[in-house]
């Protein structure tokens, strides 16, 4: 597991605990497998990083002012 | 079986009302007999508003029977996913976080359904706060497909889906922040539409994520989408996101032919990015031949792959709804579900700018639709990648595990509506989305409605068998 992806589990075990929910066998393969989801998220966000997109033209897009 | 009345759809029963032909107490009371004999077999009510109903009902007859007819909405019995807030009547959000919740006010789509003269039936479930289901932990119990009640209505508006199917109301407001009107519609086999991000007011319905979340009608036929849409839309003070612009008098702007209309299909999202099901991918050629024999001009169209939505999507929906939830979630986390906690803390591990690349990502993708849509009047593609599954294949983070068909959709915040397509041998409704430029929903329902004349499928009703 990358660095990034291990740190990220760990944030996410603290926040399990946090909000009350078990850290047993399966509670942690399931985190596990949301981080795996998460990883696979932000590796498509990366492929788009350096676009010269502006959030605030969404609203002029959707309202046909491009 | 479902009784006569309540087979009904709202143009038939309104038609038959303006003309006194038949009285809004009878049809209100065939529906709460409809509701207390077969709610207890899929659980889409978590609490019927019998005494309201029948007050909504008389006075309703007394305004016809004085000539005082409102129009097509009136005297209609509906109901609400319990994220809507309604006055005076508990609107929990399907969860012990909101269990003695009664507002004072209600949702401005709700009152605007009340100035219409429609009969409120009562609140449906939802996942909790339309994310967290389907669960068994929860202060009601998760509502059940009625085509097959061992199998998942499809989320979040569990409840507007499965009561719109098994005739326990002619239509109901849902809320899609992922599909959450969609997904039910398809796996319920009825008529579901998410209109223009800002097409209706939110104001007064709990927000999974505000920038993805729409509200809209669940029905079972697009001319009753659009009776309810056109009830509902317009801009609202009480929400800053609801857009000044005229709301057309959709129902009426129907056509049953589809000549010189210009379809793209996006068949590598259900083909390519990832396999449909066959009898998905088979309902949806015979569906492009109906188009064609109406008369529509028809073409595969390229995209971005769906994953790319879908990411973009989810970072942005599971970050908005963390941090909507933050609060109540350190202080009283004991009052969520399991699963609701689960999905939430996902939206607490990614960073602010992960956050940010999403909504440039987001102008881009938007960009893309927008563009095929100076060729195409509308966009089709499938609204899911099987029937629907039974209800203990939904654990864990399965709504994860594989890209959602509705999520270009939220992205974009154009309009795009799910129709049944079909049935698998056992008997589960397909569906497929019909999507339009930002608000076209006239023409997302006019393609709908042409498509539903021309098939065989609104003549079929769920049995409710287990």
């Amino acid at each position: 597991m990358p660095d990034s992806s291990a740190s990220r589990l760990e944030e996410l075990i603290e926040l399990a605990k946090s909000v009350g929910l078990e850290t047993d066998q399966a509670q942690l393969e399931l985190l596990e497998e949301g981080v795996g989801y998460l990883e696979e998220y932000l590796k498509r966000l990366e492929a788009h990083r350096g676009l010269d997109a502006d959030p605030a033209h969404i609203s002029k897009l959707l309202n046909g002012n491009s | 079986m479902v009784p006569e009345l309540c087979r009904l759809t709202i143009a038939e029963a309104s038609r038959l009302l303006s003309r006194k032909e038949l009285g809004v107490v009878e049809l209100t009371r065939a529906f709460l007999e409809h509701i207390q004999s077969k709610n207890s077999h899929i659980d889409s009510y978590i609490r019927v508003t019998e005494e309201r109903a029948l007050e909504d009902a008389a006075r309703a007859d007394t305004e016809i029977a004085a000539g005082n007819y409102r129009g097509p909405l009136h005297g209609i019995p509906i109901a609400l996913k319990d994220l809507f807030e309604t006055a005076d009547i508990p609107t929990t959000a399907h969860s012990r976080v909101l269990l003695n919740n009664i507002p004072k006010q209600d949702a401005t789509c709700v009152d605007r359904l009340n100035q219409a003269g429609a009969v409120l039936l009562g609140k449906l479930a939802t996942h909790e706060f339309a994310f967290g289901g389907p669960s068994f932990d929860l202060p009601f119990p998760p509502a059940r497909n009625p085509w097959n009640t061992n199998h998942f209505t499809g989320g979040s508006s569990t409840g507007s889906g499965a009561a719109v199917a098994a005739g326990l109301c002619m239509g109901a407001l849902g809320t899609d922040g992922g599909g959450s009107i969609r997904i039910p519609a398809a796996y319920c086999g009825i008529t579901g539409i998410k209109p223009t991000y800002g097409r209706v007011s939110r104001a007064g319905v709990y927000a999974l994520a505000h920038s993805t979340d729409h509200a809209g009608p669940l029905t079972w036929t697009a001319e009753d989408s659009a009776l309810i849409l056109e009830v509902i839309s317009g801009q609202d003070s009480r929400d800053p996101t609801s857009v000044n612009l005229p709301v057309p008098a959709f129902s009426k702007l129907l056509q049953e032919d589809l000549k010189g209309v210009r379809i793209g299909v996006i068949r590598h999202f259900y083909e390519e990015d990832e396999r449909a099901d066959d009898d998905v991918i088979s309902a949806m050629n015979s569906a492009i031949s109906v188009f064609r024999s109406l008369g529509a001009s028809v073409e595969d169209v390229q995209l971005p792959p769906l994953q790319d939505f879908q990411a973009c999507c989810m970072v942005i929906l599971l970050t908005e709804a963390y941090a909507l939830h933050k609060p109540w979630l350190q202080n009283q986390p004991e009052n969520y579900g399991r699963v609701m906690r689960e999905k939430l803390i996902l939206g607490g591990v990614i960073s602010a700018t992960d956050y940010y690349d999403a909504l440039r990502m987001r102008v881009e993708l938007l960009n893309s639709v927008i563009t095929l849509h100076n060729q195409y009047d509308v966009l089709l593609t499938a609204s899911t990648f099987s029937s629907a599954p039974k209800l203990q294949e939904t654990k864990g983070y399965v709504i994860f595990s594989r890209p959602l068909l509705m999520t270009p959709f939220n992205v974009t915040g154009t309009p795009a509506i799910s129709i049944c397509n079909g049935f698998t041998e056992r008997n589960l409704p397909l569906g497929m989305q019909i999507a339009g430029r930002p608000f076209d929903e006239a023409t997302v329902l006019s393609v709908a409605h042409a498509y539903e004349r021309a098939t065989p499928w609104r003549n079929f009703r769920p049995t409710l068998t287990v």
